[in-house]
């Protein structure tokens, strides 16, 4: 039995009057072409309006980790990040004792501290003279102004207090006047 | 177009809008019918449609299948209709059970409407029905839709149903008989 058998048998028993009124026009028009329209103006309107649904199927959470990592923000981002984090790990990693630079030896080459305290020998005590760095480890520095040439091996100036004296014992008086 | 075809369309990211223009071919008129028959007059029967057809266009995505296409479409349009009679009652100042009130009226305006003296009174007597009694008495008496679809939209039992349509179509004859004397 169709849906409309059922109710008209339905009515009957309830109010054959309304059954009656049922087979009248309600009156109720739409306007020409109002159905075959309305799809076009709904698209129009949801283009318009810039109306989104939802994502219709769930991203596996590998698929959308992947996904968020193809996005050029965020590319830029860990970019950015390992480009700061490389500056930083070089700028602040400790300095071995090897890798400290003298900043005197930068300027300056072991002959001309050498030649410079041998002329200015006057204005330095013997405990300045001690505390200077010894001709080998300057030449170990690198130089901005003289290339290293390993063949040229120059006299130590490792002047301590202690080794003062029976050096100027073993200068003669002359050698002494000369310095001084 | 089965609605288990539909609903694969529109589940599919390529096909979603050939699946959307398939249910509205589908569907549009009749969910028009029944909104038109709760918001009486055209150009609100037209806003309705439009919000329900948007509505469904961004809520696919939940339709998990539990209950049939046709049902989940028209549980949107009568709840899109009961909201937009609500609002309009308030702005209007009054209740939705007094919509019998206005209702004659707004027929009697729409330029879409051109029933006669008795369909006019017919329509007067179904304003009159408290607003569930309404949507029940309008999805069997014009929509002939049988009280097992009726339950989904409505999430009431069948029997309830059966007893709201026995009582809304007595009064209706009733208010018809009351305005004729």
């Amino acid at each position: 039995m169709s849906n409309k058998e059922n109710l008209d048998d339905e009515l009957k028993g309830i109010s054959p009057f309304l059954l009656d009124l049922k087979k009248r026009e309600d009156g109720r028009k739409v306007p020409p072409g109002y159905f075959d329209q309305f799809d076009a103006t709904l698209m129009q309107k949801i283009a318009t309006d810039d109306i989104k649904r939802p994502g219709m199927a769930k991203q596996s959470p590998v698929k959308g980790m992947w996904a968020s990592f193809t996005k050029p923000r965020l590319l830029m981002s860990i970019a950015a990040a390992v480009v700061l984090l490389l500056s930083a790990f070089w700028f602040l990693k400790p300095t071995t004792a090897s890798e400290q630079v003298n900043p005197l030896a930068l300027e300056l080459s072991a002959d001309d501290v050498e030649a410079y305290v041998l002329e200015n020998i006057h204005d330095f005590d013997s405990e300045q003279l001690a505390a200077l760095p010894d001709h080998e480890s300057l030449s170990e520095q690198p130089t901005q102004t003289e290339p290293k040439n390993p063949k040229k091996k120059r006299p130590e100036l490792d002047l301590k207090p202690e080794d003062m004296a029976p050096l100027l014992d073993e200068m003669s008086d002359e050698e002494l006047e000369q310095l001084l | 177009m089965p609605d288990e075809q539909i609903v694969a369309l529109l589940r599919s990211e390529i096909h979603f809008e050939q699946g959307f223009r398939v249910l509205m071919a589908q569907y549009k008129e009749r969910l028009y019918w029944q909104i038109r028959r709760l918001v009486q007059n055209h150009e609100d029967a037209d806003d309705v449609l439009q919000n329900t057809m948007i509505k469904i266009y961004k809520g696919i995505a939940h339709f998990e299948g539990k209950s049939k296409l046709f049902t989940w479409l028209y549980r949107i349009a009568t709840n899109e209709a009961i909201s937009y009679l609500q609002s309009r009652n308030r702005r209007q100042a009054h209740s939705l059970d007094d919509e019998n009130n206005h209702a004659a009226n707004r027929l009697q305006a729409d330029s879409w409407f051109d029933g006669d003296a008795v369909q006019l009174k017919l329509q007067e007597a179904i304003a009159q029905l408290p607003e569930k009694q309404r949507i029940v008495f309008n999805l069997r008496y014009y929509e002939e839709m049988p009280y097992e679809e009726m339950a989904g939209i409505l999430d009431t039992s069948v029997g309830a149903l059966k007893a709201s349509f026995h009582h809304a179509a007595k009064k209706v004859e009733a208010a018809f008989r009351e305005s004729e004397s």
